[in-house]
């Protein structure tokens, strides 16, 4: 009777991870900015840099108030950052208290502008994940998907995230056109794209905790887990 | 009717003042008169008087916007006050163009037309812009507390009381603790209206913070607005004229207030970074009980904070 669910157990398991594949993973529990495989080599931007005691250790995106980047940066455009088809994102993190005046606490980026209507086609390309902070101190999850010829961006719902305390934030996207975000495993709000289809791969390097270039917008805490997930395509 | 300062009469006078005769005489067509308007190298009195002349002219307007960006502060001055006065609100573009003016009286100028201007929203644009983008210290202040902060007062210390002719002694000094201290970075600069100086505020979350710069407290890169906050408690009753707060140095403005009353600031913009300064809290300490003290601290450059010792000085 025991082996039966042990059985039953794995089945269900390898039912669920069945055409999951981990593309990416920072964890900067260990004190490291390269991705955990050492696959993805990252560089320091700023003030930002690994802090927290040995085995918790987590990226402190960097505090400034110029107009200067933080977080970390992938040492090349890495295409593979940029999923074929169906992918998840999460990033688990904290905020601190606010020291930054932008709306935007950027935590994924790599298509650097947030313009629908800029005419440099680089710039509509790769994902941007991050919180909008509305005046009332609500964080809004948001992301931008670019198409190569359009950039769609897709809002969840206000949430209310206290300082100092861990959250984990995962944006899905099937591939086609259905946006999900997910805030500590529960679903924040179910959207879709107008385009629709794979993302075009990023023009720019991957950028942790703020924006490529500037009008920096930096993540205002700190971010412990990285990982983008390639996920089965609805039609699979 | 409000009545503009002074010193825009002044202004005023001083360019619509006639030139002297020789003047005239190379100024006697309007082409001399924008050869010479035009012309960076020549004497700034004829520059002037060309100036003036051309406001005459058709192309006034013009004028006024080359004069905006004039090296000549007395032209870039009389060209605030005669767009204002010529085109009112409709000069607000113009202005608005103009909020980086390094002369301070320009600048004061500037400031005095935007509180001027009849629509509302087109004043409190201006003045915002000038609170946060002009280069001149004062006229920053003044356009601050125009909009938002209007907390100012007069330090007036016992040894500065004209009627008190005697040595002024202090009686005892009480330090306050080095370590304690409440911190919170306030970058939207806001705190006040969320009643941070109020000593019932729940200040629980904030973190915790010495009496050091807050660079090397685990806020490198910060610069703008923080609060900080701290109780103490005083000693019974002393026989004293008047108590004191005194701080050896905030880098590098600060505003004060204890048990919730305002009682004063010390804002003289980067140079303060290392000035002691005192506080008269005479009226507002509590003897023989605790009391809590908030100082509201702005770091425009380089390291910020608290960061010399603090004390209550008691005064005879």
């Amino acid at each position: 009777m025991k082996k039966q669910f042990i059985i039953t157990g794995i089945l269900l398991f390898s039912i669920t991870l069945f055409g999951q594949e981990v593309i990416a993973h920072w964890d900067f529990s260990k004190g490291k900015i390269d991705s955990a495989d050492g696959k993805f080599k990252m560089n320091f931007r700023g003030n930002t840099k690994i802090a927290g005691p040995e085995g918790k250790q987590y990226l402190d995106v960097g505090i400034t108030s110029k107009e200067t980047p933080e977080g970390i940066i992938s040492q090349k455009n890495y295409p593979e950052l940029t999923p074929d088809g169906a992918f998840r994102l999460e990033i688990k993190a904290r905020l601190r208290e606010q020291t930054g005046t932008k709306p935007y606490l950027i935590l994924w980026d790599t298509h650097y502008s947030m313009n629908p209507k800029s005419s440099d086609p680089k710039r509509k390309k790769g994902l941007i994940f991050y919180l909008v902070r509305s005046k009332d101190g609500k964080l809004r999850p948001a992301a931008a998907f670019g198409f190569g010829d359009s950039l769609d961006f897709v809002y969840g719902n206000p949430v209310e995230l206290e300082e100092d305390k861990d959250f984990t934030l995962a944006v899905e996207y099937d591939g086609v056109k259905k946006v999900s975000f997910f805030l500590d495993g529960k679903l924040n709000r179910a959207t879709a794209v107008k385009k629709g289809g794979p993302l075009a791969k990023a023009a720019y390097p991957l950028i942790i905790g703020d924006r490529y270039r500037s009008g920096f917008n930096r993540f205002d805490g700190q971010i412990l887990e990285v990982k983008l997930t390639a996920l089965p395509s609805p039609e699979k | 009717m409000k009545k503009l300062p002074l010193f825009i009469f002044a202004a005023a006078l001083v360019l619509s003042a006639d030139a002297v005769n020789p003047l005239k005489e190379q100024l006697s067509t309007p082409e001399q008169c924008r050869a010479v308007f035009n012309d960076p190298k020549a004497d700034s009195v004829l520059r002037r008087a060309a100036f003036r002349k051309l406001l005459e002219s058709p192309h006034a307007d013009a004028v006024l916007r080359s004069g905006l960006k004039d090296a000549d502060t007395a032209i870039r001055s009389g060209s605030v006050y005669r767009l204002f006065q010529k085109k009112g609100d409709s000069a607000f573009d113009q202005l608005k163009g103009a909020v980086r003016e390094s002369d301070p009286q320009t600048a004061a100028l500037l400031l005095a037309c935007a509180q001027r201007f009849k629509d509302k929203q087109k004043s409190r644009e201006l003045i915002t812009l000038l609170s946060k983008q002009s280069p001149v210290h004062e006229v920053r202040r003044a356009a601050v507390r125009i909009i938002d902060f209007p907390y100012y007062r007069k330090v007036m210390l016992l040894r500065d009381n004209p009627t008190h002719d005697y040595e002024v002694v202090t009686v005892k000094s009480i330090p306050l603790a080095q370590t304690g201290w409440k911190f919170r970075p306030d970058p939207m600069e806001n705190g006040h209206h969320k009643s941070w100086f109020k000593p019932e505020f729940n200040d629980a979350k904030w973190k915790n913070i010495s009496l050091n710069v807050w660079e090397k407290q685990g806020y490198d890169g910060y610069d703008g607005i923080a609060w900080y906050r701290f109780r103490f408690t005083m000693p019974e009753k002393m026989d004293c004229n008047a108590v004191e707060i005194h701080f050896d140095a905030v880098d590098e403005s600060a505003w004060v207030w204890l048990n919730g009353k305002y009682v004063g600031q010390h804002d003289v913009g980067p140079s303060g970074w290392n000035m002691p300064f005192d506080l008269d809290i005479t009226q507002e300490i509590k003897w023989g009980g605790e009391n809590q003290l908030t100082v509201r601290v702005e770091d425009t450059m380089a390291a910020g904070g608290i960061w010399k010792p603090v004390k209550i000085n008691i005064v005879k």
